[in-house]
């Protein structure tokens, strides 16, 4: 064999990795032309790792609001895409995943602008479940630089970062965080609520909003029972064995609490992926007693699977059991949910499950509305001023 | 004094705080730790059959939790005249639910259920 000149060598040297590039983009436009996927180069993070990774250049659109009051819709139709995709891809690629190059259902969070503590939830719960359910190591946080600062703190105190299993980006000098890490089980654990409530109340006393003695709890002890209701109800309700789920699940809850320091308001939501209010209502001990109330409202027969009716079923199940106790302002599960801010502290109640919504608010009549989109779980959520 | 006399007069207290937990759960064993059926099984039902021997009244204090739900509530004292007693009445003469302050709420919900359980009874006698 011919031994190289040095000359050459220089040659080889300058020109190596000019040649290896071409190769690169050959190959991608090979692939483009044979998928339709434009490949780009991105930053990933996996296992604590941080590396340049090639990635699918059509991930999922998110929209720039993540918030079910002021974009339910688009919210909504988010979080059902990526749950879809999330299940479904590391469903397929459970075996494969380790030796797949291309990272699999990914999202770009950089177009995300602002995200709300309750959607926030979601979307964690989301993760969380297909990470539980595949073993989902393999997630990446594509570009997490590019982030916008509100969404990327944001989920980085939530934990988001942490289920992810990758390493969080730095938390800067001036944040203050307004929300607590969330956390999960699987039955009435009020250890864990009361843990995470009293978390959030010493957030909003830290940033001197209220002031709390001894007892942390003192002022908010029907608040937490209230919230121990809502648990309660998933116990109960979320995960019977009859009833299969939209999509496959690890029977849990979420729970999260967060402050608005400007707006000096306390948020608790409570999560799970269960099989909706509205489907569950027909498997209930009041469900005469709700059918009648949705037949009053609608002035028609009531039927379950009528996704139109979702909105007059959550308010009539709130309803059923306003008055269970015969106490005043006592009501029973969703009914004392909702007492809480009717009677106690002004605020409001979200409920969002299947295709309904309900939300009461202190001072105003109470409104249900039936969405195009449906959430494939229930979603439960408290905004209290302070 | 009579022994028997100073026996009518004993009572035996149990704070659920510290006698059994500072956070009660769901409704039973399905709901998780914690819960009514457990505290009516190992804690109430015990005590209350131990009466009138060693002691006269039994009272219950529900200060000191965190909170209380109503299935907690409800089977653990609803659930007493579900098995062990038939009326309200033959229950309030050996049970006594006391709370102060903000508990006194679980304490009126405590008793509602009981007599809502003796008027269920009432109906199937």
């Amino acid at each position: 064999m011919k031994k190289l000149s040095f000359s050459h060598k220089v040659w080889l040297a300058r020109h190596a990795r000019r040649a290896h590039l071409r190769r690169i983009v050959e190959k991608d436009r090979r692939h483009e032309r044979r998928t339709g996927h434009q490949i780009k180069r991105a930053v990933g993070y996996r296992d604590g790792t941080r590396r340049k990774i090639w990635v699918s250049a059509k991930p999922d659109p998110v929209p720039a609001l993540l918030c079910f009051d002021r974009n339910f819709e688009e919210t909504a139709a988010f979080i059902e895409r990526a749950t879809t995709k999330l299940c479904q891809v590391y469903a397929e690629n459970r075996n494969r995943i380790r030796s797949r190059r291309t990272p699999v259902g990914w999202h770009d969070f950089a177009s995300l602008e602002e995200i709300t503590p309750g959607a926030a939830l979601v979307l964690a719960a989301e993760y969380d479940r297909v990470r539980m359910l595949y073993g989902a190591a393999q997630m990446y946080a594509i570009n997490v630089d590019d982030w916008q600062a509100q969404p990327r703190d944001l989920l980085r105190s939530l934990g988001f970062f942490d289920l992810l299993g990758i390493e969080a980006p730095p938390v800067r000098p001036d944040e203050m965080r307004t929300i607590v890490r969330f956390r999960s089980d699987t039955n009435v654990n009020m250890a864990v609520a009361s843990h995470t409530l009293i978390e959030v109340i010493e957030l909003a006393a830290s940033a001197a909003i209220i002031g709390v003695g001894q007892d942390p709890l003192k002022e908010f002890r029907t608040f937490l029972q209230a919230i121990g209701e809502a648990l309660n109800n998933t116990s109960d309700h979320a995960y019977p064995d009859n009833l299969p789920t939209d999509f496959p699940n690890v029977g849990r809850w979420w729970i999260t609490g967060a402050v608005d320091l400007d707006a000096r308001r306390l948020t608790f939501a409570v999560y799970d992926q269960g099989v909706t209010i509205p489907r569950a209502i027909p498997y209930g001990r009041r469900f005469e007693r709700v059918r009648r109330i949705v037949q009053t409202l609608t002035r028609r027969g009531y039927d379950p699977d009528d996704r139109s009716l979702d909105g007059h079923a959550i308010a009539a199940a709130v309803r059923s059991g306003v008055s269970g106790t015969g106490l005043d302002h006592r009501g029973r599960g969703l009914g004392l949910m909702r007492d809480y801010i009717r009677n106690e502290r002004s605020g409001r109640l979200r409920i969002v499950s299947r295709n309904g919504e309900f939300v009461a608010c202190t001072g105003r009549k109470d409104e249900y509305r039936t969405r195009s989109v449906p959430l494939h779980g229930t979603f439960v959520e408290w905004i209290v001023d302070l | 004094m009579s022994v028997a006399q100073m026996s009518r007069d004993r009572v035996r207290t149990i704070n659920v705080a510290s006698d059994f937990t500072r956070t009660p759960g769901g409704r039973t064993k399905r709901n998780g730790p914690f819960n009514g059926v457990q505290f009516r099984t190992e804690v109430l039902e015990p005590a209350l059959r131990q009466m009138p021997g060693e002691y006269t009244k039994l009272v219950v204090n529900l200060d000191g939790v965190d909170t209380y739900i109503g299935s907690f509530l409800e089977e653990s004292f609803g659930g007493l005249l579900r098995g062990l007693y038939d009326t309200f009445e033959e229950a309030a003469e050996r049970l006594e639910i006391r709370a102060t302050g903000e508990f006194e709420v679980f304490r009126d919900l405590a008793y509602q259920y009981m007599r809502d359980q003796d008027k269920r009874n009432a109906k199937g006698r």
